[in-house]
């Protein structure tokens, strides 16, 4: 680290280009914002230029109403994520040589740096700063910007035209960038880029194979090469690249199910076997990779239940719905693979051991359906169901339950019928189905 | 793959700074022990610049700053003088610039101390532990792009 001299004469290019830029620090403290302007000032940014904002809405309103060319934040702010202001930043900056998007982090949290290598943030200052980390890195971030090469040039061009849309013009400057630098893995990349999203998944292929051929540590290429290999069922590439990633760079949590799917598909049964033990013993960490997890572990679940494995399935679902903190797609997968390995007393055992007011009210939807699925008594299952729908839980699996308990109980006809009615105007994309049952009911009665 | 994953997804969060910050008031004879109610900002070359209650200290102050290391937990509380035992570093401060939180944060100061006696060798090492992990996080971002940058 060095220290920035602003009266040094040969740091004058640095102070000239931050004179007139703008700039946006997103944090929800006051004091960390305030801090951070001043700090800025030593590189020759103006106080006067330095906006701020301590929620997402106001930054994004001032994000599209202003061309502010740098932002700085910390990734949770009040009512979001500082990530979801990055597309609205490219949009109202689209050439990024004068512009850059930088991260405030208080842990070393592995995910921080995943997250500024998926979005290709220009560098992550940590809390507490001193004047020369927030300054070097602020610099470190910038500098091929201050003094761009032709080629840094001719590829922010594309960019630029790629982000307004303009992808004839975009791939006619990254050919031309091509030729500009004997590594251009940048410029190759942006064109697979461009062929992925027209779909033309060879040519993107190839676009991002030359890009790791001349750098096989850039993480853009191997993400998108991964993402390409999967998408076109080329399972052991997908495993191999990622593989690779995940010896050399911090795994977004979010790719955990991903990547044990890819160990199940290319038949990884050491890989299989330890994820089960590693996760089952995971102690408590952030709720996002605890859902993450979760998920993985449901795939995981599901695989061992095909495999006539019942009591890792077990475990491993048991797991899942621990780390699940009720997220409902998680939990009805879990439900759907209990059912399926005829573990659905487990289940049940876990929702009765859990406070299901801490979740979602449409959990219930789903005890519902496994106590439903386990329970012989019909007249305290219908009576569960019915109180549900009184607190307006309006589940599917409560509605046809409840139906199917009324049909073998033999309830009275009208009575099936008002919740045949209710269930078709609640679920009118199951009317069919809701009218055999009615059918089925009228058969019976 | 598993090994790769557990790597990151089972390493525990690790805090830049690795210390808490204990607050004995000398002008006012308070002491304040709520460190997670302490938000470090800026660590200077004589002082730092912390965000905590408004109540803690005002302008001109004498306080006596505790850093404890992160996973110590105090034995006893702060005593009403003398040293701290569990501190890893110790420093006097004089407060110099109080400045109120926004409307929303009317509780929280941001208050700026700098130190008036101190072991300097031993800040320099904390700022010295800072600035690596700056640049290792640094070098983690920008390491990709090697091949490009020393053309």
């Amino acid at each position: 680290m060095s220290f920035f001299d602003p009266q040094d004469k040969k740091n004058k290019p640095i102070l000239d280009y931050f004179e007139n830029k703008i700039w946006l620090i997103v944090d929800n403290s006051a004091g960390t914002r305030s801090s951070v302007k001043k700090a800025l000032t030593m590189i020759g940014a103006k106080q006067a230029n330095m906006l701020d904002a301590d929620n997402i809405n106001d930054a994004v309103a001032m994000l599209t109403s202003k061309k502010i060319n740098f932002v700085l934040g910390s990734y949770a702010v009040n009512g979001g994520f500082l990530t979801s202001l990055f597309s609205v930043h490219m949009k109202s900056m689209p050439n990024r040589l004068n512009a850059a998007f930088f991260l405030l982090a208080e842990e070393e949290n592995v995910s921080d740096i995943a997250l500024g290598l998926e979005y290709e943030m220009d560098g992550i200052v940590t809390l507490p700063y001193t004047g020369f980390t927030i300054i070097d890195t602020v610099l470190e971030g910038v500098t091929r910007k201050i003094t761009p090469t032709p080629y840094t040039i001719k590829l922010e061009e594309g960019r630029q035209a790629f982000l307004l849309g303009n992808s004839d013009l975009a791939t006619e400057h990254f050919s031309n960038a091509l030729q500009m630098h004997t590594h251009p893995y940048e410029a190759f990349f942006y064109l697979g880029q461009i062929y992925q999203e027209k779909n033309l998944q060879d040519q993107a292929r190839v676009a991002f194979e030359e890009s790791l051929f001349h750098n096989s540590d850039y993480f853009r290429a191997l993400k998108n090469l991964g993402t390409l290999y999967y998408q076109t069922k080329d399972y052991k590439k997908a495993y191999d690249i990622n593989f690779l990633m995940a010896q050399k760079y911090p795994i977004l949590p979010e790719k955990i199910p991903e990547l044990i799917r890819l160990s199940i598909i290319n038949k990884k049964y050491e890989d299989i076997n330890n994820y089960l033990k590693l996760f089952s013993e995971m102690k408590t960490t952030d709720a996002a990779t605890q859902v993450s997890l979760s998920a993985g572990l449901a795939v995981l679940g599901k695989y061992f239940i095909n495999h006539n494995e019942k009591d890792k399935a077990i475990d491993a679902l048991k797991a899942a719905y621990k780390f699940s903190n009720g997220k409902y797609e998680i939990l009805d997968n879990i439900m759907k693979t209990m059912e399926e390995g005829q573990c659905m007393p487990v289940l049940l055992e876990l929702f009765d051991s859990t406070d299901l007011s801490l979740w979602g009210e449409n959990v219930q939807g789903l005890y519902f359906h496994t106590l439903n699925h386990v329970s012989h008594d019909d007249a305290m299952v219908i009576s569960v169901g019915e109180q549900l729908l009184r607190k307006k839980i309006k589940d599917i699996h409560i509605y046809r339950g409840l139906i199917e308990r009324g049909i073998k109980m033999h309830r009275k006809i009208g009575n099936i019928e008002a919740l045949v009615l209710e269930a078709i105007k609640t679920f009118p994309e199951s009317k069919d189905e809701f009218e055999k049952m009615f059918e089925k009911a009228k058969v019976s009665a | 793959m598993s090994d790769a994953i557990s790597k990151f997804i089972l390493k525990e969060k690790q805090d830049v700074f690795c210390y808490k910050l204990f607050i004995r008031n000398e002008t006012s004879h308070t002491i304040f022990s709520r460190p997670e109610l302490i938000h470090l900002i800026e660590l200077k070359e004589h002082g730092i610049i912390v965000q905590l209650p408004s109540n803690v200290c005002q302008k001109g102050h004498t306080l006596s700053l505790f850093f404890v290391e992160t996973h110590v937990e105090l034995k006893t509380r702060v005593p009403d003088s003398g040293p701290l035992k569990e501190a890893s570093f110790t420093a006097m401060a004089k407060t110099e610039a109080v400045e109120s939180g926004s409307s929303k944060e009317k509780s929280i100061a941001v208050v700026e101390l700098n130190f008036t006696q101190f072991d300097s060798e031993n800040w320099k090492k904390i700022l010295e532990m800072i600035s690596q992990k700056q640049e290792s996080i640094n070098k983690k971002m920008k390491n990709q792009h090697l091949v490009r940058d020393e053309e």
